[in-house]
């Protein structure tokens, strides 16, 4: 059981599928961030609906990048027997 | 008598001494013993009584060792739960010192979450370095075993960074119960001491690489002791002795991140989530400096929630290690295939960590940035948002990605034993338990609590965020490919470092001494050549001149030590010397006689 | 029992302080008329054996609540120079003669199967020093004490020389030269504090009298070379790790175990309570030289690779916490320091005793030629790795008691000092968990080491006490400190009060 569940994530016939369901359930997200209530609002982006959302995406390529920048640029990433 | 029953229940010695009775037991009367034990300390938590006691005098100091109160015990109860899992994760180890080396581990661990003065922590802090240190010699291997090395070093200096820091603040407030540290000592040198030796073992970058290196080559069951407990042992210490220390939220803050951003160069899987432990540490050290209530809440709500969900992280690690023996993510691949549970209940560890709705992760973290943002510090709400994006990246996305699923190893390995499946199992059920149902947490948190994590924005904006960083994810695949490398740390320094450390002692030092040695040589061995020269007819006179029998064993002991001598140095200074002696108490003698 | 204060405590007149010194001396008398190995080892055992229980029956009666002299005797030897045999324990002398007699038995049960040739020599030596060394603990007389002091070279010159290692003449003769020189320059501070104090040689009555400040520092001097040889302090130390590494382990572990605290105890005895101007004038000098020695033997330590060698440069390092805390003439400084010296000698003499151990196993020191004892010979390599703790001074160890009360003593009297001894302690970890690393972890690369035999019943009985006592000291250190604290308390009010 669990295995078919597992599978539906692995196996390369259920990328369309894949692709669609996440579609719907990022454009459900962003849909439902403009319906819901904000009591607490402390900082200005607090106000803005679908903040999450660019957070995510621009943080994360953000992450990518700086984090390829310091393995290559910056020499962080050697080879394995650096220390040897 | 009670105080005697309540002293024996304390987990700390229920631990210690039960891991130091186990090799008692053999086989599978061992392994069940090993689940008695935890569950033992389980059923004391639930006895347990608030308060301070065990009031003892310690030379000349008044020591009150335990302290029991809602933030030790909140602590406590998620000690407990994990020595158990932990316990039923390693049913499988046959080695008797692993499971010892782990009941001491946890057993000091408790020693320093209920220490109510500076010495019983100290005691325990040292008692956890050793053991925790054993869990990574144990592999035998010989990078693990220099790892290890390198741990203990870091570890023992912490704690004699500790040491001297206790023994300073002790003279100076001259009380050494554990509470905390002044704000008006900021900058005292104690203080700073203490701070240090804590951040030592939160793992604070700098001073983090000792985890990250030695992590993840202790064995497969060690690691998941070594996940808990250290790490969080100083996130409870911390809490108790510089709450509201605005350094560490600058610290938590940087940690968070840089957690995350060293993870994602990460190809050994475990060194990744070591990288995260650094992560998450960094919400709860922010958390403390922030200082509210809410945010201390947060803090240990987040321990509780990471301890449960981490070891449920490196126990799926750790099993897929277990059945294929590799853990570069170049080497694996495809596993998704023969080990459908492993990934699922990985999954869920991985969802619990980014903060999903209806997870452990969520109901702690956003805790924690909410304080943040109640407490009106901006910059550290967001960066702390965006290490949640970059927590599930590399956790939730790119490690399970290239382990589980990704090209194809070829490697077809079975489940792990069920006993590793079930601590899975357990683990995952508080994961989900307690982000279905946080009241159940929030009510042991140590003050009340005012939080409501379910609201529509919250759920909005973290599933906002995690979703569309699976999107960029997605998108930026190919950029992500993982290689065959490894990352410099902070360890360079005293890896490199230590190198110069030993030709200090090698070259200069050890040339200093030599000149010494020859001047000490030549002048008082030449001096005294020359004087014993002179001397020696003298002295072969007053020796003849002496008594018949003490001059006779002169004579005798003088030919044995004459057969001795090689030349290098007269022998005639010995003679001397005895001569001298014999004389003294030959005349002495004799003046006695005649009183 | 407790009499008035003003009354010696004997036990019903029997001299038993004379019984326990010279016991052992009158065995080795007897000694050439036995015959056989075994028997003469047995006999030597027995003797130091019963030595030692009427040391701890000493340590038991001992009453712990006041700073005078207890079973004292005394008798007049040379009255016309004021020479008296005068004997007479204080909390610290009974410390050090259980220790020294602990040590005794000990060291004949190391030696079993070791010394082979010349045997009754041997343990003639052995049984002779251990008298003259309860003597030096017991004396109350200078020049009786000195008459021990001096005597002791003999014996322990004649272990090192006749039993010990391949280059023994050298490092037997530097041993004896440098302790001499010293031990003569003594003698001339001795005799200027005969004529100054009243032409006495009584120790008590030369506490009690008042001398000149400059004299008092030209003796101090005087008496600091003698102690500095014997402690060792740097720069006058190169004789111990010669001395240690040519001496057969029975002179190690008495080396290592009381000879170096006779120094010290030369400090606490003679310089602190008789020449207290002068101990404050040199203090600073005293703490600067400790503290260098504690960095110094550290950093030497690290650099070796005879391990016996290392275990000398690290009792430099360790008898340097002890000179510290000695001076800097606090409560917590000075309890520190005595502890500091018992667990020295326990410490250091169990580490010399398993060296001697897998010495007899492999014959070889060389610390890169060792590895993963802990696989071959486990119990040993538990019982070694938990004394490599005791040193270390880990939390839960005697050496952790020590080194806290210390440190607590020297932070606020001189600050680099104790930075150094922080340094010193980390030194110290770092090189003691080299051994552990080195010798008791990795692969196995002695040939003929998967054939070593773990310890038997013998070695066992010589490495239990001496746990024992690490524990013990470590989590309870009541009893210690408590037959310490009048004796302690006495020593600094002299120390101290009398000040111009």
């Amino acid at each position: 059981m669990m295995a078919k569940l597992v599978n539906f994530f692995g196996d390369k016939k259920y990328t369309r599928t894949r692709w669609r369901l996440l579609i719907v359930i990022l454009v459900s997200i962003v849909i439902a961030d403009f319906l819901v209530a904000r009591p607490h609002d402390y900082n200005f982006w607090d106000t803005i609906p679908g903040w999450g959302a660019l957070l995510g995406f621009i943080g994360c390529g953000m992450i990518i990048l700086v984090s390829k920048f310091i393995g290559k640029k910056v020499g962080l990433s050697k080879k394995e027997n650096y220390y040897d | 008598m009670t105080e005697w029953f309540t002293f024996s229940m304390m987990p700390a010695l229920l631990l210690i001494v039960g891991g130091l009775l186990l090799p008692l037991f053999k086989g599978v009367s061992q392994k069940v013993y090993s689940l008695l034990i935890p569950l033992l300390v389980i059923f004391s938590l639930t006895q347990m009584e608030m308060g301070r006691f065990g009031e003892i005098d310690f030379a000349g100091i008044s020591l009150m060792m335990f302290n029991v109160d809602k933030l030790s015990l909140f602590f406590g109860w998620v000690f407990a739960i994990a020595a158990l899992i932990g316990n039923i994760y390693s049913l499988h180890i046959n080695h008797t010192g692993q499971r010892v080396a782990a009941f001491l581990y946890m057993g000091s661990a408790f020693l320093v979450l209920f220490a109510g003065d500076w010495f019983t922590l100290l005691v325990g802090w040292e008692i956890m370095a050793f053991a925790s240190a054993y869990l990574i010699f144990a592999t035998r291997k010989g990078p693990a075993v220099k790892a290890g090395f390198r741990y203990l070093m870091v570890h023992v200096t912490g704690g004699v960074l500790l040491f001297a820091g206790i023994v300073l603040h002790g003279l100076g407030t001259g009380s050494y119960l554990f509470g905390p540290i002044d704000a008006a000592q900021q900058g005292g040198v104690a203080y700073t001491l203490i701070l240090i030796a804590f951040m030592i073992n939160a793992a604070v970058p700098p001073l983090n690489a000792w985890l990250t290196d030695a992590y993840p080559e202790a064995t497969v069951t060690g690691a998941v002791f070594l996940s808990a407990f250290t790490t969080k042992t100083a996130v409870y210490v911390l809490i108790r002795a510089y709450p509201g220390a605005d350094i560490l939220i600058g610290f938590g803050v940087f940690m968070a991140l840089y957690g995350v951003v060293f993870a994602m160069l990460e190809n050994d899987c475990r060194r990744l989530l070591s990288y995260h432990i650094v992560s998450q540490v960094g919400y709860m050290i922010a958390g403390i400096g922030i200082g509210t209530e809410m945010a201390l809440n947060g803090s240990s709500s987040h321990a509780f929630a990471h301890i449960i969900y981490k070891g449920l992280l490196f126990m799926g690690a750790g099993a897929v290690i277990h059945m294929t023996g590799k853990r570069k993510l170049t080497e694996l691949g495809g596993l998704y295939r023969t080990m459908p549970w492993t990934v699922a209940l990985y999954m869920i560890g991985a969802f619990a960590i980014a903060g999903f709705p209806f997870f452990s992760g969520f109901v702690s973290k956003s805790m924690v940035i909410a304080a943040a943002a109640g407490d009106h510090h901006a910059t550290a709400t967001l960066l702390l948002m965006l290490a949640s994006s970059g927590t599930f990246l590399s956790t939730g996305l790119k490690l399970p990605y290239y382990m589980f699923f990704g090209k194809d190893s070829g490697l077809r390995p079975k489940e792990p034993p069920f006993n590793m499946l079930v601590a899975m199992g357990i683990a995952a059920f508080f994961c989900i338990g307690i982000g279905v149902f946080p009241g159940l947490l929030y009510n042991m948190l140590p003050y009340a609590v005012e939080f409501e994590p379910y609201t529509g924005a919250h759920i909005t904006e973290s599933l906002g965020i995690l979703m569309f960083t699976l999107l960029a994810f997605v998108l930026l695949l190919k950029y992500l490919n993982p290689k065959n490398t490894i990352s410099i740390d902070t360890d360079w320094f005293y890896r490199r470092g230590a190198t110069v450390f030993m030709w200090l002692a090698n070259k200069p030092v050890a040339q200093w001494e030599q000149k010494i040695i020859t001047l000490g040589d030549g002048l008082i061995l030449n001096t005294l050549h020359r004087l014993s020269k002179h001397s020696l007819t003298v002295d072969t006179q007053v020796v003849d001149g002496a008594v018949n029998g003490v001059a006779k064993t002169a004579m005798k002991s003088g030919n044995l030590l004459r057969r001795l001598q090689t030349g290098i140095v007269s022998h005639y200074a010995l003679a001397m010397a005895i001569g001298l002696f014999l004389v003294i108490a030959v005349y002495v003698l004799i003046m006695s006689e005649v009183l | 029992m407790t009499g008035s204060l003003m009354t010696p405590l004997l036990i019903e007149n029997v001299p038993i302080l004379s019984i326990l010194i010279f016991l052992p001396a009158i065995a080795a008398l007897l000694v050439p008329f036995l015959s056989g190995n075994n028997t003469v080892r047995w006999f030597t055992f027995t003797v130091l054996f019963i030595d030692f229980l009427i040391a701890t029956w000493l340590l038991v009666i001992f009453d712990n609540s006041t700073a005078q002299m207890q079973f004292m005797e005394s008798k007049a030897w040379v009255p016309s120079l004021g020479i008296t045999y005068k004997l007479g324990i204080d909390g610290i002398s009974v410390l050090f003669l259980f220790l020294t007699s602990l040590l005794g038995w000990i060291c004949v049960l190391a030696s079993w199967n070791a010394i082979a040739k010349r045997l009754k020599e041997f343990m003639i030596c052995l049984l002779v020093i251990q008298s003259l060394m309860l003597g030096v603990f017991c004396a109350l007389d200078l020049l009786l004490f000195y008459v021990f002091w001096e005597a002791m070279l003999v014996p322990m010159y004649l272990i090192i020389g006749i039993w010990g290692g391949e280059d023994r003449i050298y490092a037997a003769f530097k041993f004896f030269l440098y302790t001499l020189a010293g031990s003569l320059i003594f003698l001339v501070g001795i005799l200027v504090l005969y004529f100054a104090g009243g032409r006495t040689f009584d120790i008590l009555a030369l506490m009690d009298a008042s001398y000149d400040a400059d004299l008092q520092r030209w003796v101090f001097i005087s008496f600091l070379i003698a102690f500095a040889v014997k402690v060792p302090m740097v720069p006058v130390h190169t004789w111990l790790p010669d001395a240690h590494v040519q001496a057969p382990t029975a002179g190690s572990i008495i080396l290592a175990g009381v000879l170096l605290k006779m120094g010290a105890y030369g400090f606490i005895r003679f310089s602190l309570p008789m020449l207290p101007d002068a101990s404050h004038y040199f203090a600073p000098l005293m703490q600067g030289l400790s503290a260098v020695a504690i960095v110094y033997g550290g950093f030497l330590a690290l650099a070796q690779q005879d391990i016996k060698k290392l275990i000398a440069y690290s009792s430099i390092s360790h008898m340097g916490f002890i000179t510290l805390g000695l001076f800097t003439f606090t409560i917590n400084g000075t309890t520190g320091a005595v502890i500091q010296m018992f667990n020295h000698g326990i410490s250091t003499g169990a580490l010399f005793l398993f060296i001697g151990l897998v010495y007899e196993r492999t014959h070889s020191r060389d610390i890169p030629a060792y590895g993963g004892l802990l696989k071959a010979v486990p119990f040993y390599g538990i019982f070694f790795a938990l004394f490599l703790l005791s040193s270390m001074a880990v939390p839960g160890t005697n050496g952790f008691i020590g080194e806290i009360l210390v440190l607590s003593g020297t932070f606020g009297v001189n600050n680099w000092a104790a930075t150094a001894g922080v340094l010193g302690a980390l030194l110290g970890a770092a090189y003691l968990l080299g051994i552990y690393r080195q010798i008791l972890l990795g692969p196995i690369k002695i040939p003929g080491a998967a054939k070593m035999w773990d310890l038997n019943k013998r070695e066992l009985c010589c490495a239990l006490p001496l746990l024992i006592f690490v524990f013990w000291l470590g989590f309870y250190p009541k009893p210690f400190l408590s037959i310490l604290q009048p004796t302690l308390k006495h020593l600094l009010e002299q120390t101290l009060g009398v000040s111009l």
